[in-house]
């Protein structure tokens, strides 16, 4: 099963996708995280929240785009989603693959080890003394992860735990399923 | 007339858009089934916001069959390449569009669909018992998965259904005797929706109560795909 879903991931970037320079990608996601800073006044837990938010809505969107591209029907476990999130989502939109661990015993909350980030190519967090402990410079990841996930019904909570631009060993995202959403009804007809 | 009309619905079962190419008229027969009975006390309605349409049709008819009476493919096929177009563009200047999203057409329309497919899960569904949550999950999905609702058909006309994974509905209605069109209803989405919805940025995907998609690259482009089916006029 998880092979399979390697290998459409693999299909799908080499025959679906249109590729951009990933300097100009990163590059250009730089200079809208520096941006905020300077316009938030580098209250870093603003700048957060901010880049949450626009991973929020591309998330609505990128959803969209990924069931045209993948043409994939509903998962039928959060393992299975954990999966295609991985290896088909972070594949096909940023050409990486991060390892999925540290699963809880409700098999609810699993987290992704991003070994390489093309967001993070170049960077060095500011020494300002805030940046290094505030700043979750990638946050961006995960709004998207949020926005896409809460469309197909997936209620979760993505936070950073640990990123190596801050001196940690790994650069982590937590995932955790809070709930299923239901369907909703139609105004008055509760 | 084969495509009556074309409806978008979104996860909080609002109508975010609508379009109607021709009125829905009951000619066919009198006796109908019993869901339809249930739908054509508002098909009066839709004739009558487009009587004017209506009566201009009938015309053409007329003259063009003068001196015979012929069934309306035939008279189709005497028609001229040109006279199709002029017709499709006629129909097309005529339908009204976000007109009736809120009217109890369209609530009803929604409602009907909406209950059909709880009726086609629930049926296939295990007993409703206490569920973990991961059982929901999975249930939730087999059933999505194998059974879901296609179209609904009455004597006057079919509704064509399809659901995509983020919630939302797409419906055609049409003349009972038409194929599935749950693959092109697919190829909006997939498509004209992606294109020119999702992607356009300033265009919103999270549609408050009473807006609508008032695109005009989406209604052009929508409007296009449907007319260039052979189904449109026959």
């Amino acid at each position: 099963m998880s092979k399979q879903i390697k290998q459409l991931g693999d299909d799908i970037w080499k025959t679906k996708v249109e590729k951009v320079n990933s300097e100009l990608f990163t590059l250009t996601y730089g200079s809208i995280v520096s941006q905020l800073c300077k316009d938030l006044n580098f209250n870093y837990e603003a700048v957060n929240n901010q880049l949450f938010k626009m991973g929020y809505n591309i998330g609505i969107r990128l959803i969209d785009e990924f069931l045209q591209k993948t043409q994939l029907s509903r998962c039928t476990n959060f393992r299975e989603t954990a999966e295609i999130v991985s290896k088909i989502g972070f594949k096909i939109f940023l050409n990486i693959t991060p390892i999925i661990t540290n699963w809880s015993a409700d098999s609810k909350t699993f987290s992704l080890i991003l070994n390489d980030n093309p967001l993070a190519d170049f960077v060095e967090l500011p020494d300002d003394g805030k940046a290094l402990k505030e700043l979750w410079y990638s946050n961006i990841l995960c709004g998207v992860l949020k926005g896409a996930l809460e469309m197909v019904q997936l209620d979760c909570e993505v936070v950073f735990l640990n990123d190596v631009l801050r001196g940690d060993e790994s650069t982590e995202i937590r995932v955790k399923l809070i709930q299923i959403l239901k369907d909703e009804v139609p105004a008055g007809d509760e | 007339m084969a495509i009556y009309s074309f409806w978008v619905y979104d996860r909080h079962c609002n109508c975010i858009y609508q379009r109607e190419y021709s009125p829905l008229t009951a000619s066919t027969s009198t006796s109908a089934s019993a869901t339809t009975t249930s739908q054509t006390g508002s098909t009066p309605r839709l004739s009558q916001s487009n009587s004017a349409l209506n009566n201009s049709s009938v015309q053409r008819f007329q003259q063009s069959g003068a001196d015979n009476s012929d069934t309306t493919i035939s008279n189709n096929t005497s028609l001229g390449s040109s006279s199709v177009n002029n017709k499709i563009q006629e129909l097309l200047n005529n339908g009204s569009i976000n007109a009736i999203n809120d009217n109890n057409v369209s609530k009803l329309l929604f409602g009907t669909l909406f209950s059909l497919r709880k009726i086609s899960i629930s049926l296939t569904s295990a007993p409703a018992s206490e569920t973990t949550d991961d059982e929901v999950f999975s249930s939730h999905t087999s059933l999505n998965k194998f059974n879901e609702l296609k179209s609904f058909q009455t004597l006057n006309y079919k509704v064509h259904f399809y659901e995509t994974l983020t919630g939302l509905k797409f419906l055609v209605v049409t003349d009972p005797t038409i194929r599935d069109l749950q693959l092109e209803l697919r190829n909006i989405y997939e498509n004209h929706y992606l294109n020119y919805v999702v992607r356009n940025q300033l265009c919103q995907v999270e549609f408050k109560e009473h807006e609508v998609i008032s695109n005009d690259k989406f209604i052009q482009s929508v409007d296009a795909f449907w007319s260039g089916l052979p189904e449109f006029i026959s």
